[in-house]
């Protein structure tokens, strides 16, 4: 071996199986070793397949056609994406027997595209929380301190990256499930434009239709695999063959002339100052290189009046998990809280319990909302903002997650506050892009979010692209080598 | 043939070569809506001074190769056109003037159609007949002690008539497809969302719901493709998709796979339609095609018709008022548990949790797969567009109220929704086409089902059935 492979990033492993620098068997090797030898300490890397992974590595080192885009890639998957033969429970102990018969679409295009899929990486509970424990794999934790969560949903995704234990990764994201992980252990995600990639298979029971605001996307070490893990995810599948996908080349190739809004801070969520600092730096350094940066530019419509939306309208969509009784007590909750009432609590109970009829009039609020982006994106090429309200936070599965609080600023703010951070693109069907903006005062990663104009995914790419480049990449976490 | 009565694409053809001028046949069209439409009644928005002005501006112009460059069209009503009123049927709306025009509208004008009128629609587009307090009652241009259907009623008669070269309506429960068969004209039901609704953002709906389409009406199954080139392809805003509709499967008869699904036990169907459906297959099977007669998607069809209702009323919920909604809690709880005419099912909808659409839909997106299965052995499903020819107008109470009777069994009115719901509530595309006509004389017309996006294959067939079975005649 040349070189440590470990944390390059998985355009750099295809180049070097390609070009025969590495075997594709024994680039799998490398990291099943290093799973096996140091993720007992994160437990991220929790449903593995090691064997049939060698026997397709030793295939591909036999093929002579090695033009796939991420051809040898050693990959793992979130673990709510279908896989034949593996398990998905989403951490649910009534799928804990589960077998998948099929691959999710998703996982068929990825191999298709070349890589070694050899295990599957851990998920809260119904992929609902922004860290990573269920009662079937325990507990992840953060590869930059293991007292930390790595996040969630896609938090084994994320923390299996950080830490060296694989090339490229999927996951999933309704309320910032790939931002937030990507943002709290120092990597790349994309979370793409609704319904540009078809999540067919990252679903349990057999569900087919797709969840409105929840998309799947790429991690990665580098904004370059996010580009290209975009390009292998996305498109309709076959039976949507009316459409074909058309994406716009990125608006820009370089800072001078771009044009940059930011916001680091807003009333529903306040922001750490470990972040709203280090946003601060890179406005300096977007102005410096020739971008015109506002901090003041924003969208026409009332966002708190959007978060709200968001709240109640995520909540109706993942209602399908509530059973009768359940859907009992949030209508009791609903009709008991003032309709004014602008708490969590009281924006789930109203939307788990909301008739359809108030769904499709939120819609059509969000619809007018998703013009007045269309609107602000002609003026501008990106939004930049944070992906969370603070750094990576200490494991808390006490209660219920809208008890839970974290600490911002040296205070108890209620950790669901920071979902404004995940609606303020997610909501509205923006592609979003998480990258590393360095570390905080203390060492832990911090990450900006890049959100862009719907279809704009190859903009707010490039733009992680050039910030990858030119001001922050990608930083293995200590202890990890 | 009176020049009223030829296809858009053969009057885009005369103009463009100047054989006519756009202002002429303009002329030759308003002439006629004032000489024969008092009883019809179709052309109930008439704005001839401003079609009159475009229709010379076209004809100062050098480029010609639009694709409807100078044909003469009306509209449905409810499509907004700047300018002019869009009530759907309410007086309440009547001092409305739309401040921009639909993108449909936007487009056909780009590509050089004149629109000079809007045809007339049942209230709240909710019905198959088109009447309506604010423009009156429309009447079937072949036998007018009958309606034209709805609720592109006005649309289709406009047509039947030979009072425009083109016209566009609008579908959610069969409001393209009945009125083209009620008046012997073509139509087509696009594929969901191939064709954007968006009108203007200060009176309409933002979000489109999950069912309605718009479409073109016409006399020639050539003009549904060339009106449906102008007419489909994402929003404008929506830059990252490009529509790639895939070419017809087949344009020849003898390569066609056909499944025809003529009658349906327990969905009453009239004996004329049916035996009508079934002498079409025998003679494309004697043509050469492969024709199966019992090939069903894989679901029960009273399944898929229940499924279908129940979302037709959640997605009509959003627009209806408190009031509205107040009044079908009551009906609802006025009807017996075990009564499951397509009113009941409907009303008892009232009030559906978003949960419990979300359970819709995923059964839906799984029968969707099903019809996708399906129509990979079958090019084309032929059906009937609803369960009857054209109906004497029927204008007492609701339509909940009334009840028709067909091969001797009574039904709701509203039970015919098992035809239209059968192929919408799942998205596919559907063309009407000339089947033939009752002993009476009323026009049929066929239903011509495809795979989602295989809008082009169901034109093709009816381009086909045009050819070798029977085109657009004109009323007596």
């Amino acid at each position: 071996m040349t070189m440590n492979p470990t944390f390059l990033s998985a355009t750099r492993l295809a180049s070097m199986v390609r070009a025969r620098e590495i075997g594709c068997r024994e680039l799998l090797d490398h990291y099943i070793a290093r799973v096996e030898r140091l993720d007992p300490r994160i437990n991220a890397v929790v449903v593995r397949d090691f064997e049939r992974a060698r026997v397709r590595a030793a295939k591909l080192d036999n093929t002579t056609d090695r033009g796939a885009p991420l051809f040898g890639v050693p990959m793992t998957i979130k673990e709510s994406f279908n896989v034949a033969g593996l398990p998905t429970t989403w951490g649910a102990p009534a799928y804990r027997d589960s077998t998948a018969a099929g691959n999710a679409l998703a996982v068929d295009r990825f191999l298709n595209a070349g890589v070694v899929l050899f295990g599957k990486t851990n998920v809260p509970l119904m992929l609902a929380d922004w860290q990573s424990y269920n009662v079937i794999y325990g507990t992840t934790n953060n590869p930059w301190n293991v007292a930390l969560s790595p996040g969630g949903s896609s938090g084994g995704s994320a923390a299996a990256l950080a830490a060296g234990l694989t090339g490229i990764e999927a996951g999933s994201d309704i309320g910032s499930s790939i931002r937030n992980p990507a943002h709290y252990c120092g990597i790349y995600g994309h979370k793409p434009t609704w319904g540009i990639c078809p999540p067919l298979g990252q679903s349990l029971a057999g569900n087919v239709a797709q969840a409105d605001i929840s998309v799947i996307g790429p991690l990665a070490r580098s904004a370059d695999d996010l580009s290209v893990a975009l390009d292998v995810m996305a498109g309709p599948e076959d039976i949507e063959n009316g459409w074909k996908l058309d994406l716009p080349p990125p608006r820009a190739t370089r800072f001078k002339g771009l044009r940059v809004a930011m916001m680091t801070d807003h009333p529903c969520s306040e922001v750490d100052a470990s972040i709203t600092g280090r946003f601060a730096e890179l406005a300096d350094f977007l102005r410096r290189e020739g971008a015109s940066v506002s901090v003041t530019a924003r969208p026409e419509f009332d966002l708190a009046r959007g978060h709200r939306l968001y709240i109640e309208m995520l909540r109706a969509t993942t209602s399908a998990r509530s059973d009768a009784a359940a859907m009992e007590h949030w209508r009791a909750e609903a009709a008991r809280l003032a309709f004014d009432d602008a708490s969590y609590y009281a924006m789930m109970a109203r939307g788990i319990s909301m008739s359809h009829r108030d769904f499709l009039l939120g819609n059509d609020q969000r619809q007018r909302m998703r013009r007045a982006w269309a609107a602000f994106f002609r003026d501008w090429d990106v939004f930049l903002c944070p992906a969370a309200a603070s750094p990576a936070q200490p494991h808390d599965h006490a209660g219920e997650r809208w008890e839970r609080c974290i600490t911002v600023n040296g205070h108890r703010v209620p950790a669901t506050d920071q979902m404004f951070w995940a609606g303020i693109s997610g909501f509205y069907l923006l592609p979003a892009t998480a990258a590393p903006l360095g570390l905080s005062p203390d060492g832990l990663p911090v990450g900006v979010q890049i959100v862009g104009a719907q279809y704009a995914d190859r903009t707010t790419i490039q733009v992680a692209k050039l910030l990858e480049t030119a001001w922050q990449g990608f930083v293995p976490p200590p202890g990890w080598e | 043939m009176d020049l009223a009565f030829e296809s858009a694409t053969r009057l885009a053809a005369i103009v463009r070569s100047g054989e006519i001028s756009a202002r002429e046949l303009l002329d030759h069209y308003i002439a006629r809506v004032e000489r024969f439409d008092g009883p019809i009644n179709a052309v109930v928005v008439r704005d001839f001074e401003r079609a009159r002005a475009h229709a010379a501006a076209l004809d100062a112009r050098g480029d010609r190769s639009a694709p409807l460059f100078g044909v003469p069209m009306t509209v449905k009503e409810s499509f907004d056109v700047a300018g002019l009123p869009s009530t759907r049927g309410h007086v309440e709306a009547r001092d409305h003037r739309a401040g921009t025009s639909s993108l449909a509208i936007r487009r056909l004008e780009a590509a050089g159609a004149v629109i000079f009128g809007k045809t007339n629609v049942p209230v709240d587009l909710a019905d198959w007949q088109s009447y309506n307090p604010v423009y009156g009652s429309t009447s079937n241009p072949w036998n007018l002690a009958h309606t034209p259907g709805g609720s592109s009623g006005g649309s289709a008669a406009s047509m039947a008539a030979g009072f425009a070269g083109l016209e566009i309506g609008t579908d959610i429960g069969g409001s393209v497809r009945v009125p083209a068969h009620y008046c012997g004209v073509f139509g087509h039901k696009p594929t969901w969302a191939l064709c954007p609704m968006y009108g203007d953002p200060a009176t309409s709906p933002a979000a489109m719901t999950d069912i309605s389409v718009l479409g073109p009406i016409a006399r020639s199954a050539v003009d549904l493709a060339l009106a449906l080139d102008v007419l489909a392809g994402p929003d404008p805003a929506e830059t990252g998709l490009a529509l790639n509709l895939p070419r017809p499967r087949t344009t020849s008869l003898k390569e066609l796979r056909v499944a025809v699904w003529s009658h349906e036990p327990g969905q009453a169907t009239d004996g004329e339609l049916v035996a009508k459906l079934d002498e079409l297959a025998s003679f494309l099977e004697r043509e050469g095609a492969t024709v199966s007669r019992t090939a069903r998607p894989g679901f029960a069809a009273v399944d898929a018709y229940h499924l279908y209702l129940r979302l037709l009323d959640a997605a009509w919920s959003g627009r209806l008022t408190e009031e509205a909604l107040a009044s079908r809690r009551d009906s609802a709880a006025q009807r017996a548990p075990d009564d499951m005419s397509a009113d009941a099912i409907m009303l008892r909808c009232v009030d559906m949790t978003h949960r419990g659409w979300l359970g819709l839909r995923e059964q839906r997106a799984k029968y969707r797969r099903a019809w996708s299965a399906f129509f990979q052995e079958w090019d084309v499903l032929l059906c009937p567009p609803i369960a009857t020819a054209a109906l004497p107008h029927m204008q007492q109470g609701a339509t909940w109220e009334r009840s028709i009777a067909i091969e001797g069994r009574t039904i709701a009115y509203n039970d015919m929704l098992f035809w239209p719901g059968l192929t919408c509530g799942y998205h596919l595309p559907a063309s009407v086409a000339p089947l033939g006509f009752t002993r009476a004389g009323l026009p049929l017309g066929v239903q011509i089902a495809g795979p989602i996006y295989g809008d082009r294959t169901t034109i093709a067939v009816a381009e086909i059935l045009e050819q070798a079975w029977l085109g657009f005649t004109a009323p007596g």
